[in-house]
């Protein structure tokens, strides 16, 4: 079995993550700022979370939508649990395949700043939810 | 014979004389390829080999530019070449990769090469086309910086030339000067451009249209096919294409620990990775992307500053190791600044690893008291001061000219100055790449990260599955990392040797680089004898750096490169060097003073350098 029992869990734990980070008032503008339309497809449980940054405040939808992503990025939900938690290699893990990502590169690229303060949160909202067992 | 136009010229600056030399029996060709594993076969047989051991910048000491044999295929990433030949930096074997177009036209020109030999008397620059070969007064340009040079020689020889030059730093012998064509494609590393320098060579104008003949041009022509069409789809490319290599500059070092910055002291420095990421060049001073012939990606950044002290036009922009090396190594942020630094490295013709590390060396020298200069962390005005300084070798910039190593021995500081055999360390961190400890250590012309493949396995841009490097490989372990680095030298000696691009090679699965060479040469390799030919090139670099003086002593890290910072995202990772040199010497069967095993050599068809190293 996966680290999310089914797409509920994923949207709960994951929905309450980009809240968060729309939520902080330092990381919040940097997101919105990006103005993109990020869409995260998921595998095992399939899922999708799209985060409108065109919409303010940005606007986070689960499951699909017609919005039109500028950034796409696929993936099981076991690798993006993993990415999360910081265990995976991102470089690695393109490399692969375990994690496509589709849209123009600069806008992906800069979303690295915004990404790596959600490594710390991650584990935090997880055990907020009792979830403590898939910090592993 | 294919992908050769079967002969070299042979210039000897002495005698004003230039001959061709007929490559004859393809043999060599097939064992050595060309590129660097060429140039060390014939440097080996002009030196070495006749108990001969030329110092760096005498006149004896033959210059080699050889581009490889996959020049002229239009295979994707094939246009660059080598220039080697003892290193004024190191004393040992210095060989130095160049892209741009400089390589595919000396091809074109009907020669696979050129060796320079002795030392003109006047400033002299080498004319070759498909018909003329002969040296020229070059008085005219001695001083000029390597724009200034590539421009006057073009608009001399018209459309079409292509120009490799020394700028002023080759000239005043710089330890880490340059070779420079295309406006920023550059020979950087080990001071090849010194030995030009040396030899009063200030250039190589070359032009020409001649075609080379290849085995198989309709499977070369496949194969390209399909390595273009992955590069347009990998990611890794796409974002080179965009943002250059600088594009790693956050991700390094902010979320991999991978950028050494502030003299390798931390890796907390997440605003200036920001400042200076190739996504900030983009939005700024970037002009346009450039690329090398027959590369579908583009890389290369040409840059320009409208106003303020770095105005500049529009030209060589920094790609990653040089806005690491002149901004976060010497604390400078501003992303105009390091450009402007760059540029004139570019200009003058030095390395900006070594410049940048040299200098970031001089500011903690400089905050330890034991150096008075101006040089202080994040002063930008200070460190393209120096770069004029080290250029002219005018006061201190005199001392900074010799590397790192000699301003230590002579100064101090020598637990704080980090490079291996004398060559600075590229800007890659052992601490959040165990196995760059031992690729820097075990290096063949010192600490270099682009001899072998081993940083790209660790960090997942590649995986090599049918040479059993499968990955994924835990990047902050010691162990296995051995038995990756044998292959991983290997696989780059060939690479070094085709003269193909480390970054376009990541496009290529083995067999198809195997596949790519066989069409263009007809060699008909297995992939096994491809390897074989890898580790053969290999062993050669390193017997010629135990004949001219290395020993087990000098395959070591600097402790200031591998001991665990106290914050940041390498926080407590400390490679085990120990382990990992303990299991690598076995495994590459050399013994314990850091020789290639007779047995090894004459197994590899290497047994004169056998019986040289090893007595009859």
């Amino acid at each position: 079995m996966g680290a999310y029992k089914d797409a509920a869990q994923l949207y709960d734990v994951l929905g309450t993550l980009f809240a968060t980070l729309r939520d902080d008032p330092e990381i919040g503008p940097k997101v919105q700022a990006s103005g993109l339309v990020i869409r995260f497809r998921y595998t095992e449980p399939d899922s999708e979370i799209t985060i409108d940054c065109t919409k303010s405040p940005l606007e986070i939808i689960f499951g699909p939508n017609d919005r039109k992503p500028t950034v796409d990025m696929s993936m099981k939900a076991d690798v993006a649990h993993q990415f999360w938690l910081g265990k995976v290699n991102l470089v690695a893990a393109l490399t692969r395949g375990q994690m496509v990502a589709k849209g123009p590169i600069q806008s992906i690229m800069k979303l690295l700043p915004i990404i790596k303060p959600a490594y710390a949160l991650y584990p935090k909202i997880l055990k907020e939810k009792g979830l403590e067992a898939m910090i592993t | 014979m294919y992908g050769y136009s079967g002969k070299l010229l042979e210039v000897n600056l002495s005698r004003g004389t230039v001959a061709e030399i007929p490559l004859g029996d393809p043999e060599p060709l097939r064992r050595f390829l060309g590129g660097s594993g060429l140039a060390a076969r014939l440097y080996f047989d002009r030196t070495l080999a006749q108990g001969k051991k030329p110092e760096p910048l005498g006149a004896d000491n033959p210059l080699l530019v050889l581009p490889g044999p996959l020049n002229c295929s239009r295979l994707p990433g094939t246009s660059r070449f080598s220039v080697a030949t003892r290193s004024p930096l190191t004393g040992l074997w210095g060989d130095s990769s160049c892209g741009g177009n400089f390589g595919p036209t000396l091809k074109y020109t009907g020669y696979d090469g050129i060796v320079f030999t002795g030392t003109s008397p006047e400033p002299a620059y080498l004319y070759v086309d498909e018909a003329t070969a002969e040296l020229r007064g070059a008085s005219f340009l001695w001083g000029k910086d390597t724009y200034q040079t590539e421009d006057e020689l073009i608009a001399r020889h018209g459309r079409g030339t292509r120009v490799l030059s020394i700028g002023p730093a080759g000239e005043n012998l710089v330890r880490y000067a340059s070779l420079v064509n295309d406006r920023g494609a550059v020979a950087g590393r080990a001071g090849m451009g010194a030995v030009a320098g040396s030899k009063r060579l200030k250039a190589i104008a070359v032009k020409g249209n001649k075609r080379v003949e290849l085995a198989d041009p309709k499977a070369a022509e496949a194969i390209a096919r399909t390595v273009r069409a992955k590069a347009r789809e990998s990611m890794t490319m796409q974002a080179f294409t965009s943002l250059g290599t600088d594009a790693v500059m956050y991700l390094g070092g902010a979320m991999m620990g991978d950028v050494p910055t502030r003299n390798w002291r931390t890796t907390l420095w997440e605003e200036g990775y920001q400042k200076l990421d190739g996504a900030a060049m983009a939005e700024t001073i970037l002009v346009r992307n450039a690329a090398c012939l027959y590369c579908p990606v583009g890389c290369k950044r040409v840059v320009k500053v409208d106003q303020g002290p770095y105005r500049m036009p529009p030209g060589s922009g920094p790609e990653y190791e040089t806005a690491a090396a002149l901004g976060a190594m010497c604390l400078v942020d501003d992303l105009e600044a390091v450009a402007y630094a760059g540029r004139l490295c570019d200009l003058y013709g030095m390395d900006t690893i070594s410049c940048g590390a040299t200098i970031s060396f001089a500011m903690e020298a400089t905050e330890r008291g034991l150096l008075r200069s101006e040089l202080s962390w994040g002063n930008a005005a200070a460190v393209i001061g120096m770069i004029e300084k080290i250029a002219r070798r005018e006061g201190l910039g005199d001392l900074l000219a010799e590397g790192s190593k000699r301003a230590a021995a002579k100064i101090g500081g020598a637990d704080f100055a980090v490079e291996v055999k004398g060559l600075e360390a590229p800007m890659h961190d052992p601490r959040a790449f165990h196995g760059l400890a031992l690729s820097y250590a075990t290096g063949t012309r010192g600490a270099c990260h682009m001899a072998c493949e081993t940083y790209a396995l660790e960090s997942g841009t590649v995986f090599r599955p049918e040479l059993g490097l499968a990955g994924p490989f835990e990047n902050q372990t010691g162990q296995g990392k051995a038995g990756l680095m044998v292959k991983a030298q290997d696989w780059g000696a060939l690479l070094n040797s085709l003269t193909i691009c480390q970054f376009i090679n990541w496009n290529y699965t083995a067999t198809e680089l195997v596949e790519a060479t066989n069409a263009v040469t007809g060699f008909g390799y297995t992939l096994g004898e491809f390897m074989e030919t890898g580790a053969r090139i290999w062993y050669l670099k390193r017997g010629i750096g135990c004949l001219l003086g290395a020993t087990a002593a000098d395959d070591r890290v600097p402790s200031r490169a591998l001991a665990s910072l106290e914050q940041g995202v390498t926080a407590g990772s400390e490679p085990d060097f120990e382990l990992m040199i303990r299991e690598y010497y076995p495994l590459r069967g050399l013994d314990a003073q850091g020789r290639p095993s007779r047995e090894r050599l004459v197994q590899l068809g290497l047994s004169d350098l056998a019986n040289l190293l090893h007595g009859q």
